[in-house]
């Protein structure tokens, strides 16, 4: 193989895609997307701030009302206090009354307290519709903690004695590794995740853009000249290159961009995420990113390979998508336990290696060494398909109208 | 380079059962045009594929210029595929110099060949290449993305220079600036193999000619040796009647009617004077020629045995 051809095709193959409109709408969209929709719920949350509540209370046991001291102190961001609490006698009149009062929006809500709630009878909250299930929740623990208070005080307990007694502390995890710097893991877990998702992502997208690329050649009839000059494998080699540079350019364009709002707020969540990985080795991420990137796309070359037209290509793609899922789910599923031996022994599959051996390594669950061994099948797993491929575009290069049988493409590999 | 540059020996090719070339041999030699002609489907473009080890021959060999086809000879060919591709989304200048440069051509160089050749190929009363450089492809006529795509073919100065059905689709006045690109290739020294079924325009530039049938030679070697060793078998009569007497026997190959008269083919080894002594007891002769056969006709006879 010659490396000039492997060049000029890769060049000619990222100018024109980056080129696209397509490309550079999803490079400005995906990142819009991205932060409207992390922005929007910030914004919702925001614009849903508390208001003032009026909250009527029936309260058979004479003891709870006077027990909601926590309600009572909240304050909204203006001073005033968050819940108005009135009183209403538990008599059926009154209890009928309050209810037609919530009804008619005069009351949030109204709570009716049974004699038997401190034994544990249920109490209801009557709402106007449906509610705020988060403040639903906020009140309900309010009366909880008030009737479990007076439980306490009935046994003679300090209530607040036990509130200190019970409370939890943080459970922070380090991970320790032989030769590896101990991280924490819920933020490798993160970052990590945030990479795989990621791939998923490009993988699916820039596996299409290969698939047609390849495709795009036969139709527009290029290929003639293409392979009457360079070898089938400098071709493919070419193609997958080119396309995959022009996938990273726009990773490169998001995470710069992203890199650029977290040094803008440095306390964002986004910030948070970067560090993370910074910590994780950013040099062995872009490695199996990379790496992935090219197996992938090398597979979906081949989708192109056999197909002839692009609705044809679409139908096949899907053996392909489904393997990149089942890697991606994989690695779902293995964030929970990325010692797991399954986890590990898969972390060696080539097809599964760049998003699990990216995971295991990245929480510090597998050596440099791990890495290497896991990386060097991944190229040479790449190198087969490519070439393979390389060959199936040649003998399946002129065929026009239908798609190669299984049959016939192991006859050409062989023929080739 | 030494050697011939082109020789096939004994190629065939096979799809499926189908023979597409059959044990055929040519040679090209440097500095000729050389004609592959045929009637559609006869294996041209077949034969053409395997010069390009574009497919593979089942069996036989292809060499250019003494190696095998399939190597890095194959840089110094310039190739005009039956099936014109270009891609369309690019510019012609872009696309021109990829061309070049797939043949590993410099940015530099290719650069240079594009600004010459688009000057050669700047036909009389036509607007230049180089005046579409700025174009995409798809916005081209078909007649000026084939200019683009031969530009291509020849901008990394090959010493071979095929060209499937170079003048399909071609105008009166391209198809005659493309004889001439033709023949200022053959004096530069160039070889160039050609695939037509346009007879004229093939009688106009080739030196030799390999006629092929379902997939097999039916006629070849220098086109002069060709026609004069068919000469004194054809033969324009015109009479006061219509000949219709003519009919194919063992004298007679061949009759076509044409406006005036008849233009007939005679058998192997049949005296034309035979035919005359026949035409003058049915009627007055007005014209009784022995003409060099066309290359029409010399197709016609080969097809037809």
């Amino acid at each position: 193989m010659n490396g000039k051809p492997v060049l000029t095709i890769a060049r000619r193959e990222y100018i024109a895609r980056v080129r696209t409109k397509s490309f550079v709408v999803m490079t400005v969209l995906i990142p819009l997307i991205m932060g409207a929709s992390v922005a929007i719920p910030m914004f919702l949350v925001k614009a849903d701030s508390p208001r003032q509540r009026v909250l009527a209370v029936a309260d058979e046991t004479g003891l709870v009302f006077d027990s909601l001291r926590s309600l009572r102190e909240e304050r909204l961001a203006d001073g005033r206090p968050r819940y108005v609490v009135e009183r209403v006698p538990a008599t059926p009149r009154a209890v009928s009354d309050a209810r037609g009062l919530v009804e008619l929006e005069a009351y949030d809500a109204f709570v009716f307290v049974p004699a038997g709630a401190v034994d544990g009878l249920p109490v209801t909250c009557f709402t106007n519709g449906v509610p705020n299930s988060r403040e639903i929740d906020h009140i309900g623990a309010a009366f909880n903690r008030a009737l479990i208070a007076l439980r306490l005080a009935r046994e003679g307990l300090d209530p607040a004695r036990i509130t200190a007694l019970t409370r939890s502390v943080p459970f922070d995890v380090v991970a320790l590794k032989k030769g590896a710097a101990p991280k924490t893991a819920q933020a490798a877990f993160a970052a990590v995740m945030a990479m795989v998702i990621l791939m998923y992502i490009s993988l699916t997208m820039y596996g299409a853009f290969t698939t047609q690329s390849v495709v795009n050649d036969k139709t527009s009839r290029v290929v003639e000249i293409l392979v009457s000059t360079v070898s089938p494998t400098e071709l493919m080699y070419g193609k997958i290159s080119g396309t995959g540079f022009a996938g990273l350019t726009q990773l490169g364009i998001w995470v710069a961009v992203t890199l650029g709002v977290s040094i803008g707020m440095p306390e964002s969540a986004i910030a948070k995420t970067f560090h993370a990985v910074a910590d994780v080795s950013i040099p062995a991420l872009i490695v199996f990113f990379v790496s992935g990137f090219f197996l992938y796309a090398s597979l979906y070359a081949g989708v192109g390979a056999i197909c002839t037209t692009n609705e044809e290509a679409g139908q096949l793609q899907l053996p392909v998508s489904l393997l990149l899922m089942v890697a991606f789910f994989l690695a779902m599923s293995g964030v929970n336990d990325p010692g797991s031996t399954l986890t590990a022994v898969l972390s060696y599959v080539p097809f599964f290696a760049p998003i699990l051996m990216m995971l295991r390594f990245g929480v510090g669950e597998a050596s440099w060494f791990d890495a290497a061994v896991s990386l060097v099948g991944i190229m040479l797993t790449t190198a087969i398909i490519a070439t393979a491929v390389g060959r199936i575009f040649r003998v399946g290069i002129l065929m026009t109208g239908k798609r190669a049988s299984l049959t016939e493409v192991i006859r050409w590999l062989r023929k080739a | 380079m030494n050697g011939l540059p082109i020789v096939l020996e004994n190629v065939s090719k096979f799809f499926g059962s189908t023979r597409a070339v059959d044990n055929l041999s040519l040679t090209l030699r440097t500095g000729s045009v050389c004609g592959l002609l045929g009637p559609n489907g006869s294996g041209k473009t077949t034969t053409i594929r395997m010069i390009m080890s574009i497919l593979l021959p089942d069996s036989g060999e292809v060499r250019l210029w003494g190696a095998p086809a399939a190597g890095a000879v194959r840089k110094h060919v310039g190739y005009l595929p039956e099936e014109r591709g270009l891609y369309a989304t690019m510019t012609v200048f872009d696309h021109l110099i990829f061309l070049a440069e797939l043949h590993d051509l410099s940015r530099r160089e290719a650069k240079s060949a594009v600004e010459e050749w688009s000057e050669r190929f700047t036909t009389n009363g036509e607007s230049s290449p180089k005046s579409w450089w700025g174009r995409r492809v798809q916005e081209l006529s078909k007649g000026q993305q084939q200019t683009v795509q031969l530009i291509g073919a020849l901008l990394h100065r090959p010493g071979l220079v095929i060209l499937d059905e170079p003048f399909s689709g071609l105008d009166p006045v391209h198809t005659s600036h493309l004889r001439t690109i033709v023949r200022h290739l053959k004096e530069s020294g160039i070889a160039v193999l050609l695939s037509t079924h346009r007879m004229e325009q093939a009688e106009r530039l080739c030196d030799d000619i390999c006629l092929i049938h379902h997939g097999r030679a039916v006629l070849s070697g220098a086109l002069r040796e060709v026609k004069s060793a068919a000469a004194s078998r054809f033969v324009e009569l015109r009479m006061d009647r219509v000949p219709d007497f003519l009919k194919p026997d063992e004298l007679i190959a061949g009759v076509e009617m044409v406006s005036d008269g008849a233009r007939i083919r005679l058998q192997q080894g049949a005296d034309a004077q035979m035919v005359l002594a026949r035409a003058i007891r049915r009627g007055r002769v007005l014209k009784f020629e022995i003409v060099e056969p066309s290359l029409d006709d010399l197709f016609i006879e080969a097809v037809s045995r």
